[in-house]
């Protein structure tokens, strides 16, 4: 139990806008080890982004988090005060964002934001401008170590550029440079290689197990892309329409997928060594998550859909050791 | 055969319906657009019934403004029989703002319709073509944007001579470049649209396609611009009275009766300044409120 | 590129733009009046002056001649004759820049940081009621016609309270080094001018920020609002900076581009606001010579104040663009 690193439990996010209350995360539960590469993966607008952002603190108005806890290295963080959250938040708990383009601020250098991050939290220097001289220069160096780390070409020179200067793989690197100069216990991938080249996403993936296995970080992947899940990750978590519906094993979720909906997806991805007439696709669309079906959230578009599934939600069972899946045809055996 | 009528206008405009409903939403809920348009309402009330709110009503003599001169009732200070008080003739200077409404109104439409007017026309035929037409009147524009407006106007209505029909074509002049570049830069971005390439690989006409596409794709922040601008020219048409550029002394002009009224203000006969005043910033502080609002209401990035 | 390339090039570009700002003087003072050379000499000029004038100034010549005499009289400094002074325009104008500059300096040193800092408020409360207030505060600012702040600031501070004076720039320094009285009165170490200098030009640089103060406030506003949506406003969150760090640090920094854009312009708005509150407070600068000059028809001092201030404009705005490229490292690379 112990090497649990951090734990969500019944996480409800709720965004109140003009059309109604939106339950982006509606009752989610899953864990993750130490030094594992946790994967969450779902079509978008299924909640995991809001997930995440529940995770580092960041959801901001109209959004709320209105229910559960979020147990990081045993505290419950939504029990703590902005202040002790602030100082969790890039020490403990990093995160890196989609665009790598526009996560950067664009009138600092690479450097300058990660000497920012380095002052904050390791001195307690949030004014970067009042830090002395020495210590900066400390800093720089340790910024400079860093992104060789991440393999970053030329670090000497690539620490004084601004972020305009450079291509988007090596933005990405230095995002993930900063987020891990710290040492933090956990990162937060939201979508880290959807922006990029095919060819740069592989270097970046590989940058972040390598991270994983010299740091010994563990990581939150996000993503809708699921080569990226297979490629990187230990275990998976499948979401849709706010809720997990699976969570398993990284092998087990694509040999041996339980949930009508993982099934779905699994199916959905092209196979080279099959000869198929077309792909199969889930019939259907994503529900409004204002006014979400009743029961089992997918049960409009399944294909197993049992009466019960339109009245209960089912609930999150183990159905074999490190196997969960929320659905009622494989409930009932569980339960008893 | 009707309720299919109704069917379909309802799910055809579906989408525009729902849009309108929340604008209105938007509206109410932003107290101060609210209170940019009860101000508006309230002012136009004004302009269109003033014969009937003012206590006194102006004469035209060889088609000039004159009011009744009571020189019994010179320099008397706010009263109910003289709510704004009198000025030095014996005016009564609640009369006179309240007609003073119907010429700031008219100048500021006139004014803001016809520059609007000559920035659609050449901005959109710039833009939409391009080429040299469009390098020329941007740099043209350019010129004009190196003045500051109001000595821009200060200058054109000395060469012209005072008098408020030359203030008018002053302000226009100052006014059009703004329109044009608004309108010349919608065009650019309506252009790269997918809808606008079809027409025009369809073979509709280039003055078709700027007419019914262009044009309506743009009027929104034009009109957003046009309501805050009605609030700006009636604000520096005052300045221009005020310095001695605009109508004449003695008649319902606002900006003419702050200047006038000015100098008697150190010997503690505030009113005749002080009213005409409040009446300019009011009518332009509900512009501004108004336009401010609608901004942000039609912004579709703040939409939501 | 470097920053001083930069530079030179952008004065490069500023050629053309004051050949467009001649083109239109020229054409205000040289085609729109009936008579131009009336326009010039003075409505109650005898005749024979305006024909002197007429020749003086090549007024009888076709329009490319005139545009080259006239040209070449700017750049020698032959702006005209002002009659309502009895000297030529560029002397006065001389005489009256110093004061002009003092007053809108002192606008804007009170308008810039105070429109920021409201801004900023107003972003990070948005819909809340210090967005309101500021939001109310900033529309009357633009809304309010300048000529009338002034009185009413004369009404209650002069007439009713007696607190501050009415008009003029107060004692003149005991030795002139900029024509700035309040910075010269402290070189001089001449603080009985000093207190009385700083009196006098408390209610006119405050009529005068008072719409510039509005306008940076919106625009800080609204780009706030804009920055602060954005990816990075999030890492630096993510990064635990406190929300001080995060606002001023980050968000302001990338915010304040356009803001100095619209304070560019917003110069326009206080150079017009200048010939209006000189009015007002008897204030010695061009504004008010401007305003002597149409209430006597000194139609060159008129164009002479226009051009002038057409080129300040023109200046300020080529200063905005320097420190926008500092402000910005994007800008450098080239456009």
């Amino acid at each position: 139990m112990n090497d649990i690193l951090l734990k969500v439990e019944d996480l409800h996010t709720y965004f109140y806008t003009y059309e109604g209350v939106v339950k982006a995360v509606d009752g989610v539960s899953f864990d993750i080890k130490k030094g594992e590469i946790f994967g969450l993966v779902g079509e978008t607008g299924c909640g995991k982004s809001v997930t995440a952002l529940s995770i580092i603190g960041l959801i901001d108005e109209p959004g709320k988090i209105v229910g559960g806890k979020i147990i990081f290295k045993g505290k419950n963080l939504l029990e703590m005060s902005e202040e002790e959250k602030r100082k969790i938040r890039g020490k403990e708990i990093s995160m890196i964002f989609q665009e790598p383009m526009t996560a950067l601020n664009p009138v600092y250098t690479i450097g300058d934001q990660i000497i920012e991050l380095l002052l904050l939290h390791e001195e307690g220097i949030a004014n970067i401008k009042k830090a002395p001289k020495e210590l900066k220069k400390e800093k720089r160096k340790k910024a400079i170590e860093m992104l060789r780390l991440v393999r970053m070409p030329d670090p000497e020179r690539t620490i004084d550029s601004y972020p305009h200067e450079l291509s988007g793989g090596m933005r990405q690197r230095a995002m993930i440079a900063m987020m891990l100069a710290t040492n933090p216990s956990l990162l937060i991938a939201d979508e880290p290689t959807t922006a990029l080249d095919v060819t740069v996403q592989a270097q970046i993936l590989k940058i972040l197990t390598d991270m994983r296995d010299k740091l010994g970080v563990s990581i939150l992947l996000i993503t809708h892309d699921l080569s990226v899940i297979a490629e990187v990750t230990d275990r998976v978590g499948v979401m849709y329409a706010g809720n997990i519906v699976e969570i398993a094993d990284t092998f087990t979720i694509f040999q041996n997928p339980k949930h009508p909906y993982t099934v779905g997806l699994m199916e959905a991805i092209p196979k080279i060594t099959e000869k198929k007439e077309e792909l199969r696709q889930i019939r259907g669309s994503v529900p409004n998550l204002i006014y979400p079906p009743p029961g089992c959230r997918f049960h409009p578009r399944c294909d197993y859909a049992k009466p019960i599934c339109k009245k209960e939600k089912p609930k999150l069972i183990e159905i074999e050791p490190g196997h969960f899946v929320a659905c009622h045809l494989y409930g009932g055996e569980a339960n008893e | 055969m009707a309720e299919n009528a109704v069917q379909t206008f309802g799910s055809k405009y579906e989408s525009q319906i729902k849009e309108f409903k929340y604008t209105l939403h938007l509206i109410r809920k932003s107290p101060l657009t609210l209170a940019g348009l009860i101000l508006l309402i309230l002012i136009f009330l004004v302009a269109i019934f003033a014969p009937y709110l003012a206590i006194d009503h102006p004469k035209y003599i060889g088609g000039q403004q004159t009011w009744y001169s009571d020189f019994s009732q010179t320099f008397q200070p706010p009263s109910w029989k003289h709510p704004f008080g009198t000025d030095d003739m014996g005016h009564d200077i609640y009369s006179m703002v309240i007609y003073g409404t119907r010429e700031a109104l008219y100048v500021g439409f006139i004014v803001v319709i016809v520059a609007m007017l000559i920035g659609v026309i050449l901005g959109a035929y710039s833009g939409y073509v391009g080429g040299w037409f469009d390098e020329v009147l941007m740099r043209i524009c350019d010129m004009f944007f190196a003045f500051p407006g109001l000595i821009l106007a200060m200058a054109i209505t000395a060469a012209l001579g005072p008098g408020l029909t030359h203030v008018m074509y002053a302000l226009m002049v100052v006014w059009w470049p703004a329109y044009t570049r608004i309108v010349r830069g919608q065009v650019l971005s309506v252009k790269q649209n997918q809808y606008i390439e079809a027409a025009r690989a369809v073979g509709v006409s280039r003055f078709k396609i700027i007419w019914r596409h262009v044009i309506p794709n743009s009027l929104p922040p034009i009109l957003v611009q046009a309501t805050m601008d009605l609030g700006n020219v009636i604000l520096t048409a005052a300045g221009l009275a005020f310095l001695g550029l605009g109508a004449a002394a003695y008649t319902a002009d606002w900006g003419v009766m702050v200047s006038q009224g000015r100098s008697w203000i150190l010997a503690g006969k505030w009113w005749w300044s002080t009213f005409p005043g409040l009446a300019i910033f009011i009518t332009v502080l509900a512009f501004n409120l108004f336009g401010d609002g609608l901004r942000d209401i039609l912004d579709p990035r703040l939409r939501r | 590129m470097k920053l001083w390339q930069y530079v030179v090039r952008r004065l490069i570009m500023l050629i053309p733009v004051v050949i467009g700002v001649t083109l239109i003087t020229f054409t205000i003072s040289h085609v729109i009046p009936a008579n131009p050379a009336r326009a010039w000499a003075g409505q109650k000029a005898p005749e024979e002056v305006v024909k002197r004038i007429a020749e003086k100034y090549h007024l009888n010549d076709p329009l490319y001649v005139q545009y080259y005499y006239y040209l070449a009289g700017l750049v020698k400094g032959d702006w005209g004759y002002s009659h309502s002074e009895h000297r030529p325009v560029i002397a006065c104008l001389a005489d009256y820049f110093p004061a002009t500059f003092e007053l809108t300096l002192w606008a804007m040193m009170i308008a810039i940081p105070l429109g920021i800092y409201l801004g900023v408020v107003s972003a990070v409360k948005r819909n809340k009621v210090p967005d309101h207030l500021s939001r109310v505060f900033a529309l009357s600012g633009v809304s309010m016609p300048i000529f009338w702040l002034g009185l009413l600031l004369i009404l209650v501070f002069y007439t009713y309270l007696g607190i501050f004076p009415a008009s003029g720039r107060g004692i003149a320094p005991s030795h002139t080094y900029t024509g700035l009285y309040i910075l010269d009165s402290i070189l001089s170490l001449d603080f009985h001018a000093l207190v009385d200098d700083v009196w006098h030009i408390i209610l006119p640089s405050i009529t005068l920020s008072y719409a510039t103060l509005a306008v940076i406030t919106r625009m800080t506003r609204s780009s706030m609002l804009e920055v602060l949506r954005l990816d990075y406003i999030k890492t630096a969150k993510a990064k635990g900076l406190p929300d001080r760090v995060v606002i001023y640090r980050h968000a302001l920094r990338n915010a304040m581009i356009p803001t100095l854009t619209v304070s560019g312009l917003a110069f326009a708005g206080l150079l017009g606001g200048a010939v209006l509150t000189e009015t007002i407070f008897s204030w010695p600068g061009m504004g008010r010579y401007a305003y002597h000059a149409i209430s006597t028809l000194d139609f060159p001092a008129i164009m002479g104040v226009t051009f002038l201030m057409a080129v300040i404009f023109v200046i300020a705005n080529l200063i905005v663009d320097i420190l926008y490229a500092y402000l910005d490292p994007r800008i450098k690379l080239g456009e």
